[in-house]
């Protein structure tokens, strides 16, 4: 499952450094730059951010201040942690449910140049909040260790 | 009741001007009982943010080029299309939502397919081609690399004035310009001025390719919300200003010129020889090749006395 | 209502919520207390990446990535130490000259620490320095590597602010040198009156030379992408891209480290990074939208121009806000909050947005050597297994340098705008 996700996800990232690459040697090279190119770009970006936020999130590298959190007595650290994850369940669950409304419901536009249409769009946003969901119920289980930087 | 108007033009600009005015108007018609706040650029987000704000009713109104309202019906577009009116009176004229048989049809299937209805317009000004160097004529500008909106209308035009069309964001245009990425860009005069584009450009050629003319749309289910006097009042000031931004451009554009000159930019007229014609036929033709399913609205349009 | 919100994030971000959430729970809650259409939330959410200009923020976390795992960053750090290494501070002066030439290539401060730094810690020990002096060597130099270009968080700033990225980037070089300069001094100073180690002769041409062509792909980068751009060959987004196959082509040429397990991980890394960044960004935006709706930031315009309306007055204002608001926030969710609210007024009472984004972004990066939420600090005391107070008072003297940078570019605007203006 998550072998399968990473490799979705290593394909858009190939995919979102070769796009403008490629128009460059179209522009130069050939003299002709391929409109569309930067929508496709954008596009490839908003599906990996929310396809890969439930690998953020099952490795714990959301970005956070956990200093004040470490600093307290046991007891109560392990209370904010359960309400942090029952917060992140509610939170990722609903975004989810609500954008998968978002595609049930009106949104029949497409990208103006590409024509890529909007329910891709707004299927990597349901996909990564509802994948997310699903990750923090898992951690409810069992809690994740201290939070990890991101690996900049 | 509030209603929320967003748009992404700056400060200075024509349509911010509009927005402000159109908004105090609207608050006097109504005796208050419709009052619009107006949020400048983009503060409400970007265009098609905005067009799917206003179609889901997050944002009451808003306006912007017809093209913007592509996504929900894509031949709104024709609106923008270079070349097909005679000047600015006539721009306003085959916009009117009360009298033009082209809108009226476009504004049925907006209202039935998207939520949206276009309910006044914007004179901006007439887009002219700015370079560096001479351009008199359509082969002045064989196989350059000119600057595109990048949207298929745009991108046609660009096709059609013989240039190499080059997408570029706004913000990296006078860089671009700069640097030699695009060797030129078009745009109404305004934008010249306010983006410094003299300091990087040396030749505008005044070819009114377009007339910069914007939408005013609003969600359909607020626009029933309001009782009927209080949408004929707003109609009424819509209207007023809509007449009154063509003064306003026109105006500017004469003083615009002569700061362009001012500050050191060769204009090119027609009387210094530059060809028009041959800039209209071929982006015609072009423009006929690509979107052929405008033809009917074009010749409406053109009909509009 | 718009101050209750406020209010919400900040207590749940100290509590310990990822930043994620401590945005969204407020956020939802006011689109369900107005009465909002539900796809407001995900709609913005959504459309906030529509952004070419982000796209260079995975782009340029993937380089830093592949640098550090195809052996780029031992060949500037071999380089430097010839070239540098006999100066008084010896290791610490190779230190600091490293980030420089790294910071060509790299656009995020913990790329310099993560990678570079695991080196040049480990090396320093090696020859005597104590762990935390090198670990603060460590922390302040990698200051300067978003303000050298390329840079994510400058690209994030312009791409909020729609000001020039490539204007942007070369504001940053001067700025970069001066700060470089600085801290080499500093660490002379330190060096002599401490009595530190150093190189027991200089190099002769020859070893400079021998050690110069390893390291000539790497310091060849940042040059390959300046006058790509200067000459109109690419924009900032596209050198992000042509840099990852500068680096792949050295590595795959020259340096034959990289292997394809490495190339595998190192994308996995920077989606995870990308991902958890730019998710903020998204819903920062979202907030962003409910701040202008409530009109937070017209009001605070309005309430800070009451007090100041000179420029130079604006940017001491700007320098105490962002210095606050680096120490507890990471510079994208600063730059995406506190930007909007705090340029426009300043860049209406005549402050130029280019030296203005110069001044955020240092602050910002100085954030990250500032408890409590000193990125970089933690990163370092990882690494270098040393404690945040050994950390913090070997750093000391450091911070003297680097508030002395923000003097000179907050106080000379010229200085900082002479190369942008070359392109005016
Ligand atoms: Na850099
Ligand atoms: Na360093």
């Amino acid at each position: 499952m998550r072998k399968s996700l990473e490799f979705v996800c290593v394909f858009l990232l190939g995919a979102l450094v070769a796009v403008p690459f490629i128009q460059i040697i179209a522009r130069e090279v050939f003299g002709a730059a391929i409109v569309g190119a930067e929508e496709l770009t954008r596009f490839l970006l908003i599906c990996t951010v929310f396809v890969a936020y439930p690998l953020v999130v099952s490795s714990n590298e959301n970005i956070v201040m956990a200093e004040l959190l470490e600093a307290l007595p046991t007891r109560l650290r392990r209370g904010i942690r359960f309400l942090i994850i029952t917060a992140g369940i509610v939170t990722c669950g609903f975004l989810g449910w609500v954008a998968i409304q978002n595609i049930m419901g009106n949104l029949r536009g497409a990208t103006p140049t590409l024509k890529i249409p909007f329910w891709i769009f707004m299927g990597a946003t349901a996909f990564g909040f509802a994948g997310a969901c699903i990750v923090h119920l898992a951690q409810l289980r069992r809690p994740p260790d201290a939070q990890s930087s991101v690996a900049l | 009741q509030e209603l929320r108007y967003a748009h992404v033009g700056a400060e200075g600009d024509i349509q911010t001007r509009y927005a402000e005015e159109a908004a105090a108007g609207i608050a006097e018609a109504t005796d208050g009982e419709v009052t619009v706040e107006v949020f400048p650029a983009s503060q409400l987000g970007g265009v098609s943010e905005m067009v799917s704000g206003v179609q889901m009713g997050s944002i009451p109104m808003g306006h912007h080029d017809f093209a913007s309202l592509a996504q929900i019906v894509p031949e709104v577009s024709v609106f923008n299309a270079p070349f097909i009116y005679r000047d600015g009176a006539h721009a306003l004229a085959a916009t009117d939502p009360a009298t033009s048989p082209a809108l009226q049809q476009i504004n049925e299937r907006l209202v039935e397919e998207g939520g949206v209805r276009i309910i006044g317009r914007i004179y901006r000004g007439a887009r002219h081609i700015s370079s560096n160097f001479e351009v008199k004529s359509p082969e002045d500008l064989a196989g350059k690399p000119f600057r595109a909106v990048p949207l298929d209308l745009w991108v046609s035009m660009v096709k059609g004035f013989g240039a190499t069309p080059t997408p570029v964001e706004v913000a990296e245009l006078p860089t671009a310009l700069m640097t030699g990425l695009v060797v030129g860009q078009e745009n109404p005069l305004t934008m010249i001025t306010s983006n410094s584009l003299h300091e990087v450009q040396s030749h505008v050629a005044m070819t009114g390719h377009m007339q910069s003319i914007l939408a005013i749309f609003v969600n359909e289910d607020v626009w029933q919300g309001l009782s009927e006097e209080n949408r004929a009042a707003i109609t009424d000031v819509l209207d007023a200003k809509a007449e009154e931004s063509l003064t306003w451009a026109q105006e500017s554009e004469d003083s615009l010129v002569a700061e362009l000159e001012d500050k050191g930019m060769t204009v090119v007229t027609e009387e210094d020889g530059l060809d028009v014609a041959a800039f209209r036929e071929n982006v015609l033709a072009q423009i006929n090749a690509d979107f052929p399913e405008y033809q009917p609205y074009i010749e409406q349009i053109m009909a509009v006395e | 209502m718009g101050i209750a919100l406020i209010l919400i994030f900040l207590a749940l971000f100290v509590l310990g919520f990822p930043v994620v959430y401590a945005i969204l729970i407020p956020a939802i809650g006011y689109v369900l207390i107005e009465g909002l259409p539900l796809g407001l939330l995900t709609q913005r959410v959504t459309y906030a990446l529509d952004s070419f200009p982000l796209v260079a923020v995975p782009i340029f976390i993937f380089v830093g990535n592949l640098m550090n795992l195809a052996g780029v960053t031992d060949r500037i750090f071999r380089f430097a130490d010839t070239l540098v290494g006999r100066l008084p501070g010896g290791l610490a002066q190779v230190n600091i000259f490293s980030s420089l030439i790294f910071s060509g290539m790299s656009g995020a401060a913990l790329a310099d620490v993560g990678g570079l730094g695991r080196i040049e810690i480990e090396a320093m020990r090696k020859r005597g320095f104590s762990a935390p002096f090198a670990g603060a060597v460590t922390a302040a130099s990698a200051v300067v590597g978003p303000i050298f270009p390329p840079s994510i968080p400058l690209i994030v700033y312009g791409s909020v602010t729609s000001v020039s990225i490539v204007q942007l980037l070369l504001a940053g070089i001067v700025p970069a040198l001066i700060c470089i300069l600085l801290l080499m001094v500093t660490a002379a100073i330190i060096a002599i009156v401490n009595q530190m180690p150093r190189a027991d002769r200089a190099s002769t041409l020859r070893e400079i030379v021998v050690s110069l062509i390893p390291a000539l792909p790497a310091l060849f980068a940042p040059v390959l992408m300046i006058a790509g751009m200067l000459l109109g060959i690419f924009t900032p987004t596209e050198a992000a891209a042509v840099t990852v196959f500068y680096v792949l082509l050295i590595s795959g040429l020259f340096y034959r480290e990289l292997t394809w397990p490495h190339l595998w991980n190192a994308m996995l890394m920077t989606i995870r990074s990308t991902s958890a960044i730019l998710i903020i960004v998204a819903v920062a935006s979202l907030f962003g939208w409910i701040l202008a709706v409530e009109q937070i930031p017209q009001d605070f315009a309005r309430w800070i121009l009451q007090f100041a309306d000179s420029p130079i007055l604006l940017l001491m204002i700007a320098n105490l806000i962002f210095f606050i608001a680096g120490m507890f926030l990471d510079s994208t969710t600063a730059t995406l909050l506190v930007v909007p609210v705090i340029a426009p007024p300043m860049v209406l009472a005549g402050v130029d947005p280019v030296h203005l984004g110069i001044v955020v972004i240092f602050n910002l990066m100085l954030g990250l050597l500032t408890p409590p939420m000193g990125l970089s600090l933690f990163l370092v005391c990882d690494i270098a297994q040393v404690t945040l107070r050994q950390l913090l008072r070997a750093l000391l003297p450091f911070y003297l340098p680097l508030l002395l940078t923000l003097a000179v570019i907050t106080f000379n605007p010229d200085l900082v705008l002479w190369l942008p203006s070359l392109l005016r």
